[in-house]
């Protein structure tokens, strides 16, 4: 491997290694080890002793990549979800009371309101606070909205004199509705769990300098 | 409180019969690592690099360098240390590390403690009598 080639893929292990990291720490973690190879080739080559020998010197008394990430980790502290993320989760999956209230500006409003305490929060990664975007405005009211259709659509079957105007409302046949509506129902509920079980985990280190730490026993 | 004491020392012992010393000396060298990283930037700023390359050259005291950075960092969010970007004379600007006015107050506080600390352990285990005449 060339010297190039040597630092592209140190770096490319660490990237890997550190998507577990909140995207700053990371970041930094890497612009900082980045920094480490460049000063010890040009500390290398201003010696004499060769800047290929001392990169190759440098990345092994860097360590793995995996040995750094986890220095940056610490060891995991798994507490309870803090009030922002309970919230955030109880308004996405309720927005849709408001809608109740206040029709569709409250629906509106409602998963608003939760999509930015969502955003907010620094317990969640991008990929959860996408997914928990995606749930649909109004949260688990819309489901239930959808519940009452096929009942009304009967409903109005049975009226047969009118039915040229109801036929129209749902192609869909029973079965697939109530798949539909399941998944409807249960994955709000599924990505509301996610959420609250992934805020948990907060990538702090024990604090060693500000309190006595016993973790480790 | 005497609960916490009994199960603090069932836990203790606990790792002392799974006894593993070698562990345990590494997770103290953990503990006391930020203080000798705090100790180096005494009267003294360093840029990244330098401090690394400083500790790493310690014998015992860092397996692998790369874990300083994240250490740095925890410190810096600890309001331990401080950063400033300087221009350097060959390449590219460097990131000074600096001793605060609480880091300051930390590394006194440790450097007493660790004395006294380190004073009774040598005599507890008699590895103070390597230096007695």
């Amino acid at each position: 491997m060339t010297d190039d080639e040597l630092v592209a893929d140190y770096l490319r292990r660490l990237r890997r290694a550190a998507r577990s990291l909140p995207r700053e720490r990371r970041r930094e973690l890497i612009a900082e080890i980045s920094e480490h190879i460049a000063e010890a080739q040009a500390a290398g080559a201003a010696s004499g002793d060769g800047q290929s020998a001392a990169l190759r010197n440098a990345l092994e008394r860097l360590g793995e990549p995996r040995d750094i990430v986890a220095a940056a980790g610490g060891p995991l502290v798994v507490g309870r979800p803090g009030g922002l993320e309970i919230a955030a989760v109880v308004v996405l999956l309720l927005a849709g009371v408001a809608g109740l209230v206040a029709g569709i500006p409250g629906i509106v409003v409602g998963w608003g309101t939760g999509v930015v305490l969502l955003w907010v929060s620094p317990r969640w990664r991008w990929p959860d606070k996408l997914l928990g975007t995606l749930v649909w405005p109004g949260g688990l009211a819309t489901p239930l909205l959808l519940l009452s259709m096929p009942a009304s659509t009967s409903a109005c079957a049975g009226s047969s004199n009118t039915a040229t105007k109801c036929t129209g409302g749902s192609g869909l046949p029973p079965w697939l509705s109530i798949i539909f509506i399941l998944v409807a129902i249960a994955a709000p509920i599924l990505v509301g769990i996610r959420l609250l079980l992934r805020a948990r985990r907060v990538h702090e280190p024990g604090e060693p300098l500000t309190s006595t730490v016993i973790t480790t026993f | 409180m005497a609960a916490r004491r009994r199960f603090l020392s069932a836990a203790i012992m606990r790792c002392m019969v799974a006894g593993d010393a070698a562990n345990q000396i590494a997770q103290m060298r953990r503990g006391l690592l930020p203080y000798c990283v705090l100790a180096m930037l005494r009267g003294t700023e360093r840029y990244g690099f330098e401090l690394v390359r400083a500790l790493g050259s310690v014998r015992g005291m860092v397996t692998s360098e790369g874990t300083i950075y994240p250490l740095l960092a925890r410190l810096r969010r600890q309001g331990l240390v401080g950063t400033t970007w300087r221009e350097s004379a060959e390449g590219p600007p460097r990131r000074y590390y600096t001793l605060t006015v609480a880091g300051e107050a930390a590394l006194t506080e440790f450097s007493g403690a660790w004395a006294e600390l380190r004073d009774s352990v040598d005599e507890l285990v008699g590895t103070n009598k390597r230096d007695a005449p």
